[in-house]
């Protein structure tokens, strides 16, 4: 669910109405271009159960979670930080997990963060 | 996005704009943050976004050439992480850094520890989905803790200063003797310490971390530490010092007494009171109007209360007054009273507050502290300030 009232009440004290909406869509553009960027790569790396890739993927799926909740997206929000903490849970494992149902579960992670952010692909 | 190195916007080498503005670069790899971060930074118009860096390395260059009043920085960046580039600015060019991540809560806390005692002035999380609703009160937050931080006169980082020569003298007051001198009574009395008491607030971590380094494992004596934080960061604060110190360190709780040997940190969310000289403490909330929590005064006046000569009192870095009035309570009641010089000092505010009061035996700098504390409980030769 989107829901833009809140940073509309952020900068209102500032902005002219033409501003905020510049902004938010300003913010908006911003957010699909992340999403574009890192979901694909977030996915990638989940898939080939890579994990040399498990830091660059909880940096996305972290940037991801902070940059939904501005965007007034908390379902995208929670379901990326879910994400990242089962990545970084892989991450940390020493030593490195191989285990199908660790990384299964992963991807069901991320399958749900994609399924919340669905909206933003283009 | 190759090729862009940097979105600055101008205004170099100004720490504020003609018209007062509090200058700040942001550090974020997320385009979004950057964007909403400079619209809440700027929302009410008197602070002033003057650059984006996207990596850490960006971010000291960045600095370096516009000199912001502060530094909003994200910890985990891509090519030089946030850490680093705290370091990094805070030896080549000290700026306030106020942090913004979201990996400084739950189990990341002591990266928020980490940074500051790197030399960061403060600690803000990062937007997470609870507050998906709440963004006007965090953009409040956020200007409110800019503002703040840009107020703060950071010093080249601790480690890059070890050696640079930093004490000082301070003026005695009319009929007093100089401070840089021991007391003659001090000096009869040491033998009787048993109980540190340290208060310290912005920059404490490392300068805590610093002193509380030259106390050995067999101290003989009770510490007993307040330090201005967010209740849920002084667990994270036991935790970081009592894996780098040789005394054991634990979080203070009501009912209990301090153990001689271990370092007791006071808890968030009140005040920790000694309460008897055989040191039980107590806990008690905050007083009406009680800026700083966990409070040094409350702590530094049951101190001079419960143990008058048999206690040593150190006032660290820090914004404010708290602590002043304090130390100087125990100092008349007979302790020895140490203050953190400027030079050393992140913030020389609290510390210049009790000089003025002339709470302070003697004024050092932060590494000569914890030897000048062993002297005073007899354990090694008490120094002179320079």
């Amino acid at each position: 669910m989107r829901d833009d009232g809140d940073l509309a009440s952020l900068a209102t004290r500032r902005l002219s109405p033409a501003g905020l909406e510049q902004l938010r869509e300003s913010l908006r553009t911003a957010f699909a271009g992340e999403v574009a960027e890192r979901l694909p790569r977030l996915t990638s790396a989940v898939a080939d159960r890579d994990p040399g890739r498990l830091r660059e993927a909880v940096r996305d799926a972290h940037a991801l979670g902070s940059s939904a909740a501005v965007l007034g997206e908390p379902v995208a929000s929670a379901r990326a930080r879910a994400a990242e903490r089962h990545l970084a849970g892989l991450q940390d494992a020493v030593p490195p997990t191989s285990e199908p149902q660790a990384w299964a579960a992963a991807s069901a992670e991320v399958g749900a963060l994609r399924e919340a952010l669905a909206g933003w692909l283009a | 996005m190759a090729g862009v190195t940097s979105l600055q916007t101008g205004v170099p080498r100004q720490a504020k704009r003609p018209g007062g503005a509090v200058t700040v670069v942001v550090v974020d790899d997320s385009a979004v943050q950057r964007r909403f971060l400079r619209a809440a930074a700027e929302a009410e118009g008197d602070v002033t976004v003057v650059g984006e860096a996207r990596d850490g390395r960006e971010a000291v260059a960045m600095v370096e050439r516009l000199r912001p009043a502060v530094v909003l920085m994200d910890l985990d960046l891509p090519v030089m992480s946030g850490m680093a580039a705290i370091e990094k600015i805070m030896a080549g060019c000290p700026t306030p850094i106020l942090v913004c991540s979201g990996f400084v809560e739950g189990a990341a806390r002591s990266n928020a520890l980490e940074a500051l005692a790197a030399g960061a002035v403060d600690v803000l999380a990062k937007p997470g989905p609870e507050d998906a609703g709440g963004l006007e009160a965090y953009g409040d937050a956020l200007r409110r803790r800019l503002r703040l931080a840009a107020r703060v006169r950071v010093i080249t980082h601790p480690r890059g200063r070890l050696s640079a020569p930093s004490s000082r003298r301070l003026a005695a007051a009319p009929g007093r003797r100089p401070l840089s001198a021991p007391a003659p009574a001090a000096a009869a009395r040491t033998a009787d310490v048993r109980l540190v008491a340290v208060g310290a607030s912005t920059g404490g971590p490392q300068a805590l971390l610093t002193v509380l380094s030259a106390l050995p494992a067999d101290l003989e004596q009770a510490v007993l530490v307040v330090q201005h934080m967010a209740e849920g960061f002084i667990p994270g604060l036991a935790a970081w010092l009592d894996g780098l110190l040789a005394l054991p360190v634990v979080v203070g709780e009501g009912g209990r007494r301090l153990v001689p040997g271990t370092i007791t940190i006071a808890p968030g969310g009140g005040n920790l009171l000694v309460a008897d000289d055989r040191l039980r403490v107590v806990a008690e909330p905050p007083h009406a109007g009680q800026f700083h929590v966990p409070g040094i005064d409350a702590t530094f006046s049951s101190v001079a209360a419960a143990l008058g000569p048999a206690a040593c009192g150190v006032l660290l870095t820090g914004m404010g007054r708290d602590g002043a009035a304090g130390l100087r309570m125990m100092r008349e009641r007979g302790a020895v009273t140490i203050g953190q010089d400027e030079a050393t000092s992140a913030v020389y505010g609290m510390p210049a507050a009790a000089a003025a009061l002339d709470a302070v035996d003697v004024q050092l700098p932060v590494e000569r502290i914890g030897a000048e504390v062993l002297a005073v409980v007899g354990r090694g030769a008490r120094g002179t300030a320079t």
